[in-house]
């Protein structure tokens, strides 16, 4: 783990109760990995099931976390990105309060502010989602 | 559900395979202290699930979603409570499959499309 739940405010713009991700595992200039425990409480938790959207948000917010990392490392202040456009959506399974999730984010490509990514997630060692994003940086 | 805390919206009317909605939304649910703290803006994944659930709403029956091939957000959605938003869903079943081609307006400017599709659960 590179940096913890206490920590991880300092890479995302997110605020609770907005915050899909809990540590950042690991982190280069291609990829990031983070974990995240699913609450009952989570406000993207309906019936005691993580649902889709928070399966997406938390692949933009893993994303959000690689980047944040990088650009505090490089002493630049933390950028906020939207989701732009979404493709390629899978989802398997959906992850019970109680899980944990651990998810991958790829860069594929960046042009300016425009950022391609890949990403997954995995529950119980199982890939239970996955989908491409195009995340737009507001500089 | 986001319904009736982040968002509510009136009754379904229904022409063929297509059902239309006003949106209203909740400036004052906690989502939008944490997105973002200095300027509220409804986050993507809530639009995406403002598509399911007024499709469990229509169907009356709980869904999974299991593929979207095309989600395009192509404007920030300020959250004000004067202001009605316009979603337009067009439903095909096929087989087990629910497909859903929904988009949300602010009267003609699009500003979320989606395909995706859904299974009864």
């Amino acid at each position: 783990m590179i940096i913890s739940e206490e920590n991880i405010l300092s890479l995302i713009p997110q605020r609770p109760p907005f915050v899909m991700v809990d540590q950042l595992v690991s982190c280069d200039e291609i990829s990031s990995n983070t974990t995240l425990l699913i609450k009952e409480e989570n406000v993207l938790v309906f019936n005691g099931e993580f649902s889709e959207a928070g399966l997406i948000e938390n692949i933009a917010q893993t994303a959000a976390a690689g980047l944040g990392y990088m650009t505090q490392r490089s002493g630049q202040p933390i950028l906020t990105g939207y989701i732009a456009a979404i493709k390629n959506l899978e989802v398997f399974a959906l992850p019970e309060a109680g899980d944990v999730i651990t998810t991958n984010v790829s860069i594929e490509t960046q042009i300016f502010e425009v950022i391609l990514i890949t990403g997954s997630i995995r529950c119980k060692g199982e890939v239970i989602a996955k989908c491409e994003m195009k995340i737009f940086i507001k500089k | 559900m986001l319904q009736n805390t982040f968002f509510t919206f009136t009754d379904l009317l229904a022409a063929g395979n297509t059902v239309k909605t006003d949106i209203k939304l909740n400036t004052a649910h906690p989502i939008f202290k944490g997105h973002f703290p200095e300027q509220a803006v409804v986050p993507g994944v809530c639009m995406l699930q403002m598509v399911k659930e007024i499709l469990e709403a229509y169907i009356k029956k709980e869904t999974r979603l299991i593929k979207a091939g095309d989600l395009k957000f192509l404007s920030f959605i300020y959250p004000d409570e004067n202001k009605l938003i316009q979603m337009e869903l067009k439903i095909t079943m096929e087989d087990e499959r629910i497909i859903a081609d929904a988009r949300l307006l602010d009267n003609t400017t699009i500003l979320f499309k989606f395909k995706g599709i859904f299974v009864g659960r």
